[in-house]
């Protein structure tokens, strides 16, 4: 005679057998993965030593990076790209989806043509500004020689002095298309009576901004905030196309920094750690955010 | 046969089978049973009569008799060595019948080969070079393109997978590494069976690591000084024999924005300028000992020459690859690069014969003998090879010198080849493609005799080290901190300081 299930048991594991080819996969194609980065960071584990083998040598990985010039111009480099980025996307995107939510005539194709730089892929964008870049050739020095302003064109992203300000401006010109749509969306659930009523009590546009439209976009501000602080973070193929890091390390950061370590000098152990301390900043960084907001929306 | 129906055509015809079959018999020496023809040939050969005694008509009669016996001779020499030859290659065809017998019964073996090659003109002509060579070790080679910046990894997880393939492309760098790392084998037994002085001495010291070689110097591609010539002429400039030469050239017909004196580049994922600089002042990464000696005053030389070299370069040094260069150069705007042999290929094919207005010398030494960047790739057998002794057969046919050289004349331009026969025959220079850009080539040769790879004289001793040294850019950031206004002095000191680290962190 079988055990009879009660209905609410049989619907627990029913639950569970459908949710779990989900959990599974994500195991597989996540968490594991994860893990086991996390994991290898722990170990030396050096291609070009096979005789050395795999061995726990505990946090020398971690005491390794943290001596490291190169990592910590990385870190540096990172944290400039990401907040110099995050904030130019979110004030740009602001301002484009501020002006792009009033009527006017040609409205749909400035907005259809705002998203081109989202939907190039990473190669071509990075080609392209590498071509507007060109000390020689490049339509921005070119004019800039024609002009009179300089007498031979400057080598935006291959010089100290410019290359990192040259790719912040790459990274906002890709991440803005985004920046603008999610924040356009938010502004059109804003009720437009809201705005109608604070005219009639005399409030300025300003007074409407800060007091209607900030506020109400706060959460998905603090969305995208969080998630282009992530992508920028992590972001690997935009930096490493137009300038490798270079020049003489001025742009490196440390996704590039992970990769030249596990695929240049082959040691994954040392690349597992700074992969490992990249996860950690980008959680802890996301707890605080979202913390925050938690605390704003409470008050 | 008489004077009157020997027609000069027939006189012609038989002297031509007699002068084919010295040159048959002459390719045949060895074979017992030609040499008494070749006895009689020279005989007829001794008792030739003057070409002009035989044609004219007035010839006395007497003479005429004295001809036609000759002649008689002559032809029955022709006949005779007619079926020697045709006995010879009737014995030739049943060799290679029995060489072809042989190969069939012994069991064709294949071999897989992983290499970088992705001109469509390189793959087909090393498949074929392969084939070829295959025939005779009864090897059919498989081969697999893997893009250059993949192979290395490739390489490295196949070793630790237990699926090396039998051969490998390789670098000197990445031989030395490899060597190190047991992933490529000895091969000075196979060098053995090739020939002893088959190739020069500095692109085989760099198969070499701890004295053994671990490759087969397959083709070179070293760096040379090339320059406009009809700009030399248009200035009266002599040709450069030394880097104050260079400079002071360059400086005269530098002229921006619309022309430079020279094209420097640093972008490439090696520091081609720093191995192509450092070798000429005797400025490298590691002593013999394997200790540090990057912070040397040669180093130093090396910085304040590419210092002065920026300043007549274009803007934005450290943003261009050699690419660049070469794009820069075919359209005019420097009068100086150092680039790869393989150059030659678009010098070639560029408009308004250009090729001619280019001259090229090999990049000069100011302390020392050694200069420029020695580019070249390796053949190797890997440890994980399951045919050993058939690698050694095929490699010794790949470096025959017929085949080797039918692959060299049918491959990419600009290429050189290692072996000295080759180097040293007219064959390969006077083929059609490569005599156009020949003197571009053998300057190559010449300059392959003085040029050391990865610009390290003693890399191979830090082997894995120098890996890490380039893979983290210290050569290439130590020139690109002088090309952005660095004092060369702080910047070598960095560098030195990260090799020191890279040295104690590797234990």
């Amino acid at each position: 005679m079988g055990v009879r299930l009660s209905l609410r048991r049989r619907e627990q594991l029913l639950g569970l057998a459908l949710i779990a080819p989900t959990v599974i996969f994500i195991a597989a194609v996540v968490i594991y993965p994860v893990a086991a980065t996390l994991g290898l960071s722990f170990f030396s584990e050096n291609l070009l030593r096979p005789e050395r083998g795999t061995q726990f040598i505990g946090i020398d990985n971690f005491a390794r990076i943290f001596r490291d010039d190169l990592f910590w111009m990385g870190l540096k480099n990172t944290v400039v790209l990401t907040a110099a980025a995050v904030v130019g996307e979110v004030v740009l995107g602001m301002i484009v989806a501020l002006t792009l939510n009033a009527p006017f005539r040609g409205r749909g194709v400035i907005r259809t043509l705002n998203i081109l730089p989202w939907v190039v892929p990473s190669f071509v964008a990075a080609f392209i500004w590498i071509w507007l870049f060109h000390p020689q050739f490049g339509p921005i020095n070119q004019f800039l020689v024609w002009s009179g302003i300089v007498d031979q064109g400057i080598p935006w992203i291959s010089q100290g002095s410019t290359a990192m300000g040259s790719v912040i401006v790459v990274y906002i010109w890709k991440g803005l298309p985004w920046t603008f749509l999610v924040l356009l969306a938010g502004l059109q659930s804003i009720p437009e009576e809201w705005y109608e009523a604070a005219k009639v009590d005399g409030a300025s546009p300003w007074q409407q901004f800060r007091y209607i439209t900030l506020p109400s976009l706060r959460y998905i501000l603090v969305i995208v905030i969080v998630l282009r602080t992530i992508w920028t973070f992590n972001n690997f193929d935009l930096v490493y196309l137009l300038t490798g890091g270079g020049p003489a390390r001025a742009t490196v950061t440390l996704p590039l920094n992970v990769y030249s370590t596990a695929f240049l000098q082959y040691d994954f152990g040392l690349s597992a750690a700074i992969a490992a301390f990249m996860v950690v900043v980008v959680l802890g960084l996301s707890i605080v955010v979202l913390k925050l907001s938690r605390i704003e929306t409470e008050t | 046969m008489t004077w009157k129906n020997l027609s000069r055509r027939r006189l012609l015809t038989a002297a031509s089978v007699g002068a084919g079959s010295v040159a048959a018999m002459a390719a045949l020496v060895g074979c017992g049973e030609v040499q008494t023809v070749t006895e009689r040939v020279v005989e007829v050969v001794t008792k030739e009569v003057p070409v002009e005694r035989v044609v004219t008509r007035e010839v006395v009669k007497e003479v005429a008799v004295e001809v036609e016996k000759v002649v008689t001779q002559q032809v029955e020499v022709a006949v005779e060595v007619e079926k020697v030859v045709e006995k010879t290659v009737v014995e030739e065809r049943v060799v290679t019948k029995v060489v072809q017998a042989e190969a069939m019964q012994r069991k064709i073996e294949t071999v897989t080969f992983w290499d970088f090659e992705t001109r469509a003109l390189g793959v087909a002509a090393q498949e074929a070079w392969l084939a070829r060579a295959g025939t005779h070790a009864a090897v059919r080679v498989e081969r697999l393109g893997v893009p250059f910046p993949e192979l290395e990894p490739k390489v490295l997880a196949a070793k630790a997978s237990g699926t090396l393939p039998d051969m490998v492309w390789s670098q000197p760098d990445s031989c030395w590494t490899w060597a190190a790392a047991e992933i490529v084998a000895p091969l000075d037994d196979v060098h053995a069976a090739i020939g002893a002085n088959k190739f020069g001495n500095n692109p085989l010291e760099a198969t070499k690591l701890d004295g053994v070689s671990y490759g087969i110097p397959q083709f070179l591609w070293p760096h040379i000084m090339y320059y406009r010539m009809d700009k030399y002429e248009e200035n009266g400039l002599d040709e450069p024999k030394t880097w104050i030469d260079l400079g002071e050239n360059g400086a005269a017909l530098n002229n921006p924005p619309d022309h430079y004196g020279f094209f420097t580049y640093l972008k490439d994922a090696h520091p081609k300028l720093a191995w192509n600089l450092m070798p000429a002042f005797d400025a490298y990464v590691f002593e013999r000992d394997g200790s540090v000696a990057l912070g040397s005053q040669g180093t130093l030389g090396s910085l304040l020459l590419a210092q002065g070299l920026f300043s007549i370069s274009p803007p934005g040094v450290a943003g261009n690859d050699e690419g660049a260069g070469r794009t820069a150069f075919l359209n005019g705007l420097a009068s100086h690069m150092t680039s790869s042999t393989s150059f030659s290929t678009g010098l070639a094919a560029a408009p308004d014969d250009l090729l001619s207005k280019v001259g090229a010398v090999a990049q000069p030494s100011v302390i020392g003998d050694a200069a420029g960047l020695a580019g070249m790739n390796i053949l190797n057998i890997t440890t994980g090879s399951k045919h050993p002794d058939r690698m050694m057969e095929l490699f010794v046919s790949l470096f025959d010198h017929e085949i080797y050289q039918g692959w060299f004349i049918s491959t990419v331009l600009g290429w050189a080849p290692t072996l000295r026969s080759v180097q040293e025959g007219t064959d390969y220079w006077e083929s059609a493609r490569v005599k156009p850009v020949a003197r571009l080539v053998r300057t190559g040769v010449e300059a392959s005799n003085k040029a050391w790879p990865s610009g390290a004289k003693y890399g191979s001793e830090g082997a894995s080290l120098l890996g890490t040294v380039t893979a983290r850019n210290v050569l290439k950031d130590m020139f690109t901190k002088v090309s952005d206004g660095g004092d060369p002095q702080a910047a070598l000191e960095d560098a030195t300081a990260e090799v020191e680290r890279i040295v104690a962190d590797a234990g």
